[in-house]
């Protein structure tokens, strides 16, 4: 039987553990008693005291007062929320807080969404008895920093902020000071905001129930005529947001609290980096070619124009001559027409999407050994681990929610695991950092397998009953020479022990990766190894375990689900099988080519050597973030019809042949799919600026252009039909996604899935399959004359090209792409920081600004793309994964000489 | 009957070899001897009670000690001694070093603590030197380090000295502390018995209670809990200061009388130039203040020992508490408004500024009672300080909300006059004091 506790003499059934808080707010709403200190994301605290409960053994028994948010619940005791005596002291203690708070309400910005000010309503102040003594009113604001701004003679000392800081993003950037009536918040060690540490998320401000911590879009406190939940467009975390829209404009954003995703927490680019939306940069008129110079026209023309040169093309060379890259960017909806345009209208399978640059690999990899291209499970399993194993990936920067999760466990203390050739922020805190020479992490796995294996660490059951080709794998690991290997890796082999064992022996591991595994040579075959190293370990298949790609944009998973790849069509169906080629003839009601497209590298092959024609781009820019910038841009000039639709004029824009202004994730409906294979609806918070369309609106009316009809774009039935041929989206329905979607395979009753291959794998038995490592060709080709490998990274302000975040304040924080260089790299070569650097490959040259750090080892170096000012692909290569053709980003053979900055801005192509 | 300083008054009793020469250590080995459970079991016996304030069993906190499978245990010994007028752990661990580490010995082995902390008030920075030097004597000696006197028992300790904040002698805040962090005390539950240093289970004990451990291996449990009255068994020591003849450390049994402690020449020797005795806070500077009149005698007309029950009897409305032993002792020449707001004050700078009662009720009522002492008060200040003192008391984390209550409460309570007339008489109150209660007991019936 269920122990009972009494409120006010009535039983209620309590839940195992549970607060006397936790109780009554289940019982009588969030606002059963009034709190000041608690908040729905941060861990019981108990200082302000204004949750005061009286608590009695008996019934009207001699009673207590506990704080009722952190003292647990005694069964069979009797609780009085709002006692006379309770009430009184909640107004005393309520009174004596606003002793030291500006009495200037009508003037504070939070007027009317501030915490105190209904806590004090609610007990009753009406008058502060107190005379006027010291208070803190002088303390000035720190305006400072481009989005945080704190006006701390407003605080109230509740902590939240200082514990949101702590335990919701891990930055402790703030703290208190002082003590009794002088305790202060500071912000590292007592600078302003924009000096400190503070990595922009938000936390603090939203967590803040006055407004003594804000942000320049005064985002607690909006007035506003809605808030329209939808999901972040960045990276594959798929934050919810809550928009505050006032007169169809964007005022601000914040995280609901019960987003399944991101519990009230998002970074600085889903809460602040929003402003590009409506930026005066935005294309707003579509843009056709005339000679050197973009004509505006209107849509009537710039259809008929594309149509006519399809069809031409079409005719004379045949559909193959034409291809499309999809947006992994846009929603699902938009990706499935797209495809649904290439396959069903112009008959061909090049079409591919920019999973093809970062997680091709994975899904590949995935596929050959589970059967599934997706994560096994949810980050909410990061509860259930014991053990995380982090490879080529710097979460903190790039999946920065899923990264605060992962530096709260490895702060922990529990076993973490890091593989990355770059000391990230996470391999700082992590128990082992694995910091090997870029492009050999299918050696150093090697080495942890061979290590599993000899120290007897094997999941025997788990192999016996759910996976094949062990032993053929098992002769070809114990094979490894772990001499050559250590050599190889450059990372101790006794680390590599240590780390195997603590992700073979500890009960359930979970693995994340990132792009430093797919972007590689060996992608693939790393993917494959990191899958036989959860096989091997009978990390399968239940909570707290399983290997989970980190997916980079927020709907690159979806991309992929939705068939914009070469090879499978919607719902990953190879397009040469003959069953699923004719379910797919049957469902689009078309012919369709049996054999494999173009990935996106050999597009870029096919048209230098007149195989390709035409190719439509949508939101991506190839010429800023594809390697080998000369070759991609000779390509794509040379195309006879290049379509770009965009939101800005991108470096890719500007070589197309039209340019048609399409519309940003604030502006229409639709879904994501997360990396945790979470499909969740993308509400419109605003209508289209004028003069442009979805990219959906835009696909439907091509198609309608070119003979195929549709009803007028709404993503509903497109999901229907989506539903209809993707298996896995069997029961998905618009309106049956909710607040917080769901994970696929959704059944056709429509449940969900947190984790994938609880009872088998989906081709049935686990597959091992082992590969040996190899030589970067890049390295073998180039690596004498070019000595340093330079490996290329992200930050936490910017995504990928750019176009979105450096039209924001972000641009204020971080302003440039910079070379990160050992510093006694940087002696050698006599380079200071700042100072400008010429970097040299086999395929051409680029000055980037130094910056000596201990994050890279020697001889390596890394940067970004963010600055079209830098253009760092211009050096990057053209080798690209064996299977999956994803660029090889992280290995390229580079010299350095420090430079006096002559070739800044190499002209593009 | 001394368990505790028998020996304090030896030269060189501070070293090692006249340490074990006048017995030292000798409790060490036969405890050793002993199972860890048995030692317990000695201790539960003992009735011995917790010596920094609160005066919990201390055998019953160490049973309360989880003890999970490879997780490392912790002793941790509480010597922050910052309560005003408490300063016998002073002096224990400046004579007596060596009786501190040998039942610091003794309770690591009885808890399984393999690395034992002494969390020592910053201030007491040459006692540091005094117990460096003994642990290394003890290390030396094998009694501390490895494999400690082959029974493969492994123990260090470890001096850490806090860094001047009156609050990190709560025991939450003690650990924050020791892990480098901010003095803030923790919620309870967990309580340090599951999840103290570094979330391991944990004991926090104060000095003298640990010092006693040895006595107590010594006679054996049974015999130390014949000692003393009732459940205050055992010797207690008393650092009395304030209107007395002779202010030090005492170790007294705790049947002895308050009128015995303050007026015998063996104690305190009475108050100095015969003047009369106006109110005592006999337990440190948190416990309430008591008024001559129920000092020496409850308000049922019992002689008031100074053990724990005695000295609460009656309750607050009547009675105080034992507390950590600090014996304040006021004459007829003391202000009590002035008293309090001294203390006031001291609470007000120590407050941690955690919970919002404390942090803004410690400052409020220093102020209000600056207010009063300088002839600026009303009479509804008086009861404005009532109300703050009854917010603050049980509603915050820690027990310096109280602690800081408590006294003010007290002084109103008795007092409530001597406050009035400095309302009422301001600049009177600025040139002389309001003088004696009309009800305090002016004279000793003690015969000196």
């Amino acid at each position: 039987m269920k122990s009972t506790a009494y409120v006010d003499g009535i039983p209620y059934v309590l839940n195992e553990g549970e607060t006397i808080l936790s109780l009554l707010k289940r019982n009588f709403g969030k606002d059963a008693v009034p709190t000041l200190c608690d908040a729905p994301n941060l861990k019981p605290f108990g200082s302000c005291r204004v949750c005061s409960v009286d608590v009695a053994l008996t019934e009207n028994g001699p009673v207590k007062t506990v704080a009722s948010c952190h003292t647990p619940i005694t069964p069979g005791t009797y609780i009085y929320p709002n006692s006379d005596r309770v009430q009184k002291l909640r107004k005393n203690i309520v009174e004596l807080v606003l002793t030291d708070h500006p009495l200037d309400c009508l003037t504070c910005e939070v007027n009317g969404n501030c915490e105190l000010q209904d806590v004090a309503a609610r007990v009753g102040i009406r008058n502060v008895r107190y005379p006027a003594g010291k208070n803190h009113g002088q303390v000035e604001k720190d305006l400072s920093h481009p989005y945080m701004t704190t006006d701390f003679s407003k605080c109230i000392n509740c902590f939240r902020c200082v514990r949101a800081c702590d335990e919701v993003q891990g930055q402790f950037v703030l703290s208190m000071a002082g003590r009794g009536f002088d305790a202060h918040i500071i912000k590292g060690n007592d600078v302003s905001f924009n000096d400190s540490d503070c990595v922009s998320c938000g936390a603090c401000s939203q967590a803040c129930p006055v407004a003594a911590i804000s942000d320049v879009y005064e985002s607690k406190s909006t007035a506003f005529d809605e808030k329209v939940r939808t999901v972040c467009t960045y990276c594959g975390v798929g934050c919810n947001l809550d928009v505050a829209v006032s007169t169809g404009t964007i005022k601000s954003i914040q995280a609901p609290y019960d987003a399944d995703v991101n519990q009230g927490h998002t970074c600085l680019k889903g809460r602040f980096a929003f402003k590009f939306y409506n930026h005066k940069d935005r294309l707003r008129k579509p843009l056709i070619r005339k000679g050197e110079e973009f004509v505006e026209a209107t849509w009537e023309e710039a259809y008929d124009f594309i149509a006519e040169k399809l069809t031409k093309i079409k005719s004379e060379n045949g559909p193959d001559f034409i291809a499309a890259v999809s947006s992994a960017r846009g929603t699902n909806e938009e990706n499935y027409l797209v495809q649904k345009f290439m396959r069903a209208v112009i008959g061909t399978n090049n079409v591919d999407s920019c999973a093809r640059v970062c997680h091709s690999p994975t899904a590949l990899g995935m596929q050959k050994t589970f059967g599934t291209g997706a994560a096994t499970n949810s980050v909410v399993d990061l509860k259930y681990t014991n053990c995380i194993m982090v490879i080529g990936a710097n979460p903190t920067s790039g999946h920065p929610v899923t990264g605060a999760k992962l530096k709260q466990f490895a702060i922990s203390g529990k076993p973490s695991i890091v593989i990355d050739p770059r000391k990230t922020e996470l391999a700082r805190y992590a128990t082992y950092h694995l910091q090997l020479r870029p492009g050999t992490n299918v050696a150093l796995l090697n080495m942890m397998l061979y290590y599993i294996i000899s120290e007897g660490l094997e999941a025997k059951d788990f192999i016996k009953s759910r996976t094949e080709g062990y032993e053929d794998f098992k002769q070809q690991i114990l094979q490894q020479n772990i001499d050559e290997l250590e050599r190889i890796t450059d990372v101790d082999r006794n680390l590599v022990r240590k780390a195997a064992i603590a992700y073979a022996s500890a009960n359930n591991a979970m693995s994340f990766h990132g792009l430093g595994v797919t972007e590689h040579s060996q992608g693939t075959h790393t993917v494959m190894l990191i899958a036989d190293l959860a096989m091997i370990t009978g990390n399968i298949g239940r909570r707290g375990v399983g290997v989970n790609p980190l997916r980079g944009q927020n709907n690159v998973q979806g991309a992929a689900d939705m068939g914009c790849q070469p090879h499978q069509g919607a719902g990953y169906l190879d397009v040469t099988n003959p069953q699923y080629h004719s379910k797919y003839e049957l469902f689009y009601n078309a012919k369709l080519p049996n054999y494999v497209g173009y990935k996106i590298p050999q597009m870029y092959d096919a048209a230098l050597s007149g195989k390709l024609k035409a190719m439509w781009v949508i939101g991506e820019d190839m010429a800023q973030t594809d390697p080998n910038t000369h070759h991609v841009v000779k390509a794509l000039k040379s195309l006879e019809l290049f379509v770009v639709q965009e939101l800005f004029m991108t470096e890719t824009a500007k070589l197309a042949h039209v340019v048609l202004p399409a519309c940003s994730f604030l502006e229409k409906d639709g879904t994501f799919t997360n990396g945790e294979r979470r499909i969740q609806r993308v509400n419109k918070v605003v209508e289209p600026l004028e003069g442009t369309k979805s990219d959906g609106q835009i696909m439907v009316e091509i198609m309608k252009r070119m003979g195929l009809l549709h009803l007028e774009y709404h993503p509903s039935w497109v999901l229907d039909e989506v539903a209809k041929i993707v298996p896995f989206f069997e029961g998905v329905t618009w309106e049956g996604l909710g607040k917080n979607g769901k994970q696929w395979p959704v059944d056709k009753n429509g449940k969900g899935a947190e984790i994938l291959h609880i009872n088998e794998f989906k081709h049935g038995k686990g597959k091992f399959i082992h590969n040996n490592w190899k030589e970067s060709e890049e390295l073998v080709q180039n690596g004498k004359e070019f000595p340093y490998i330079i490996t290329t990274n992200r930050t936490l302000e910017h995504y990928n090209c750019g176009a979105m975040t450096r039209r924001t304040p972000n641009v204020d924080i971080i302003t440039e792409d910079v070379l990160l260089i050992h510093p006694d790299d940087a002696a050698k070569h006599l380079i200071n920081n700042g100072d400008m650097v010429c970097v040299t490959s086999a395929r051409g040259k680029v000055d980037v600004k130094a910056q000596i750090s201990d994050e890279v080892k020697q001889g390596v170096l890394s940067s970004t793309f963010h600055f079209p000012e830098i253009m760092l692909n211009n050096i990057t290569s053209s080798f690209s994964d064996s299977e999956a053709l994803c660029p090889e980003y992280k290995v390229v053979a580079v010299n350095i000489r420090k430079s006096k900055g002559q070739y800044k801005n190499a002209v593009v192509g | 009957m001394k368990l505790l300083l028998e020996n304090a008054h030896i030269e060189g009793i501070r070293y090692y070899e006249i340490y074990r020469k006048h017995g030292g250590y000798r409790a060490a080995e036969k405890a050793l001897k002993m199972a860890p459970d048995e030692i317990v079991e000695e201790v539960k016996k003992s009735g011995l009670r917790g010596r920094g304030g609160a005066g919990f069993p201390a055998g019953m906190k160490w049973s309360f000690l989880a003890k999970p499978e490879g997780v490392p245990r912790h002793l941790v010994c509480n010597a922050d001694e910052s309560e005003p007028g408490t300063f016998k752990d002073r002096y224990l661990m400046e004579f007596l070093p060596h009786l501190l580490i040998e039942g610091l010995l003794i309770s690591s082995f009885a808890l399984g603590s393999n690395l034992t902390f002494i969390y020592i008030r910053g201030e007491y920075a040459w006692i540091v030197d005094v117990l460096e030097q003994a642990i290394a004597e003890a290390k030396t000696n094998g009694w501390l380090g490895k494999n400690i006197q082959g029974t493969g028992f492994d123990c260090e300790i470890h001096v850490q000295r806090g860094a001047g904040a009156y609050i990190c002698g709560e025991e939450t805040a003690l650990l924050e502390s020791l892990e480098g962090k901010r003095g803030n005390p923790r919620i309870k539950p967990p309580f340090p018995a599951v999840q103290g240093l570094w979330l391991r289970p944990t004991v926090v004990n104060n000095v003298e209670t640990l010092a006693a451990v040895v006595p107590i291996m010594n006679i054996g449990g049974e015999a130390y809990s014949k000692i003393g009255v009732g459940r205050s068994t055992g010797t207690k020591l008393i650092s009395a200061c304030g209107n007395i003849n002779k202010p030090g450390v005492y170790e007294i049994e705790m049947n002895l009388s308050v009128e015995e402690f303050i007026y015998s020449d063996e104690y305190c020797s009475g108050i100095p130039k015969g003047k009369k005795l106006k109110a005592c806070i006999p337990g440190g500077s948190s416990v309430p203040i008591v008024p001559a009149n129920l000092l020496f005698k409850t308000a049922k007309g019992e002689t008031r020992y100074m053990n724990y029950e005695s000295l609460s009897d009656g309750g607050f409305a009547t009675g105080t508490m034992m507390g950590s032993g600090g014996f304040i002792v006021l004459d007829e020449d003391q202000c009590v408004v002035r008293h309090t707001m001294t203390l006031a004050r001291f609470y007000n700078h120590e407050s941690c500024g955690q919970c919002s009662p404390c942090r803004e009720g410690t400052g409020w009522m220093y102020k209000i009672l600056k207010n009063i002492e300088y002839g600026k008060g009303k009479m509804s200040d008086i009861d404005l300080l009532w109300d703050i003192q009854g917010k603050i008391e049980g509603n915050t984390i820690c027990p310096l909300g109280d602690a800081a209550a408590w006294p003010v409460a007290a002084a109103i309570r008795h007092f409530r006059d001597e406050f009035e007339w400095h309302v009422t008489h301001p600049e009177e109150a600025q040139t002389r004091n309001y003088g004696l209660a009309h009800y305090a007991e002016p004279l000793s019936t003690v015969t000196v």
